[in-house]
């Protein structure tokens, strides 16, 4: 630990931080769930980058920093006031869902494709929005994650495929044949 | 349940279908799986479903913006709370029993620091806001206070849906304060726009309240009758637009521009740089000074 480092400016870290609150809200509404959840999560976070801020290196990533505060944050959060039975387990919910392969269709709204994603285990959606939404490295991820990148790997690839099995099931409801949901 | 299960060139590739969309993959390997994939449909629609699947998930969730007073809430918190100190623990480094010991030494001290300010209160604890609008007003001029206050009461400590009002909406919830809204969208930068307009109220004063947003920074148009005794007089313009003064302050991460109008205070309250601040009660004094004038 530093004792004596320079005492941070509050402009220096706005202009590095807060150009990042959109990406940061956006990944917090779907770890905690809710619009005013998030604004709470992402306000902590910002005010614990802000007291650590004499801990970042200049020059290397805010945004992955700020993103590992965020989880860190967003996981107390859930520990504090989520029920963690809201979300079945993994291994359950592989079991639940159909084998399919499909790209979602056109006709899947957004709103679909979210309540999917929220649908999926905790720890197979952080890695699906830090890859796929926020479009970190394996690498950036695993250490937001404070995982391996092997983890990140096997976590991304599963929580993809329940989101394809999710919305191919979907899809099938609405009677799209499995050609109209391959449709791009 | 019944998986499909791939041999030889399909299985190597689907097991690396993933790392190859993310462009993770060495280029040996990834050339590998792009051979493949021109050679074999079904591998390749395969892609294509994760492919595409990978982008819909992005638009959806990218679609998501945080809400305008979100920028000014974090700021508002970062205004109150100090960058950590040299003694204190930083995030994730300290254990708890380094972090407890601390707070032993600093109860058997018996030293509190009571310097430290309070929080930015809930959105839904009104008293605690009240007390917080109090006092980051305490060392303004009480003239400049009721711009202050309802920008704070009404812009920051409030959730706005995610689907904002329609002009015609806002027009009807101006009333009589219509004309304001055409005055303000005429004069504003192409940048800002117009997030909530209405009349509104706090502790029995009432106002005539145009929202404004540039980018992430949070722009009011605060405007509400002059009461008795209340005047800018005394006090030394920041500017002077033909022949009208616009008076400056700076209170709680807040910047305010205030002029008068008739029997009206208007002010510009934001969380933009003062000069900034100061140049978005220039460019709307003219319009809304004029508006106000036919609002007596």
């Amino acid at each position: 630990m530093r004792l004596f480092s320079r005492k941070p400016r509050l402009e220096e870290f706005e202009a590095a931080a807060l150009p990042h609150l959109g990406d940061l809200y956006r990944t917090a509404t779907r770890l905690v769930g809710d619009p005013a959840r998030a604004d709470d999560v992402v306000q902590e976070a910002y005010l614990v980058a802000w007291k650590n801020f004499d801990r970042f290196e200049p020059g290397t990533n805010c945004r992955a920093w700020l993103f590992r505060i965020l989880f860190h944050c967003a996981h107390h959060y859930r520990r504090k006031w989520l029920n963690p039975r809201e979300v079945p387990d993994a291994g359950e919910i592989i079991e639940q869902v159909p084998a399919a392969s499909a790209a979602p269709s056109d006709r899947i709204t957004d709103e679909e494709v979210l309540r999917a994603l929220d649908a999926i285990p905790e720890d197979y959606r952080a890695a699906v929005l830090l890859v796929d939404v926020d479009e970190f490295s394996y690498k950036d991820a695993a250490g937001i994650l404070e995982v391996p990148i092997g983890t990140v790997m096997s976590r991304l690839s599963r929580g993809r495929k329940l989101l394809r099995d999710r919305l191919a099931a979907l899809a099938q409801s609405y009677g799209l044949t499995n050609r109209e949901g391959m449709s791009a | 349940m019944n998986h499909p299960t791939f041999d030889g060139a399909c299985g190597h590739t689907r097991e690396h279908l993933d790392a190859y969309l993310d462009h993770e993959l060495p280029a040996e390997t990834g050339s590998e799986i792009l051979r493949h994939l021109e050679t074999c449909p079904a591998c390749a629609a395969d892609a294509e479903a994760r492919g595409t699947l990978k982008s819909r998930v992005r638009a959806a969730a990218r679609a998501i913006v945080p809400p305008p007073e979100l920028a000014v809430r974090v700021r508002l918190r970062l205004c109150e709370e100090p960058a950590r100190r040299w003694w204190q623990p930083a995030w994730g480094a300290a254990p708890r029993w380094a972090m407890a010991a601390a707070f032993a030494l600093i109860l058997g001290a018996g030293v509190w620091y009571t310097g430290r300010p309070q929080p930015l209160p809930a959105l839904d604890d009104r008293p605690a806001q009240g007390a917080f609008i109090r006092r980051i007003s305490a060392g303004l001029a009480g003239v400049l206070r009721p711009g202050l206050a309802d920008h704070v009461h009404c812009a920051v400590f409030r959730r706005y849906p995610a689907n904002g009002p329609s002009a015609a909406e806002m027009l009807a919830e101006l009333g009589s304060y219509r004309d304001l809204l055409g005055a303000v969208s005429a004069a504003i930068p192409k940048s800002w726009h117009v997030v909530m307009a209405h009349r509104c109220s706090y502790q029995g004063r009432k106002y005539a309240h145009v929202i404004l947003r540039d980018g992430d920074r949070l722009i009011s148009l605060v405007v509400t009758r002059r009461e008795q005794g209340e005047s800018f007089s005394g006090m030394t313009p920041a500017r002077t637009i033909g022949g009208a003064a616009i008076y400056a302050a700076e209170a709680g991460g807040f910047r305010l521009g205030g002029f008068e109008s008739g029997s009206y205070l208007a002010f510009v309250v934001s969380d933009l740089e003062p000069a900034r601040n100061l140049e978005a009660a220039s460019l709307l004094i003219r319009d809304v000074s004029r508006v106000l004038a036919q609002n007596l």
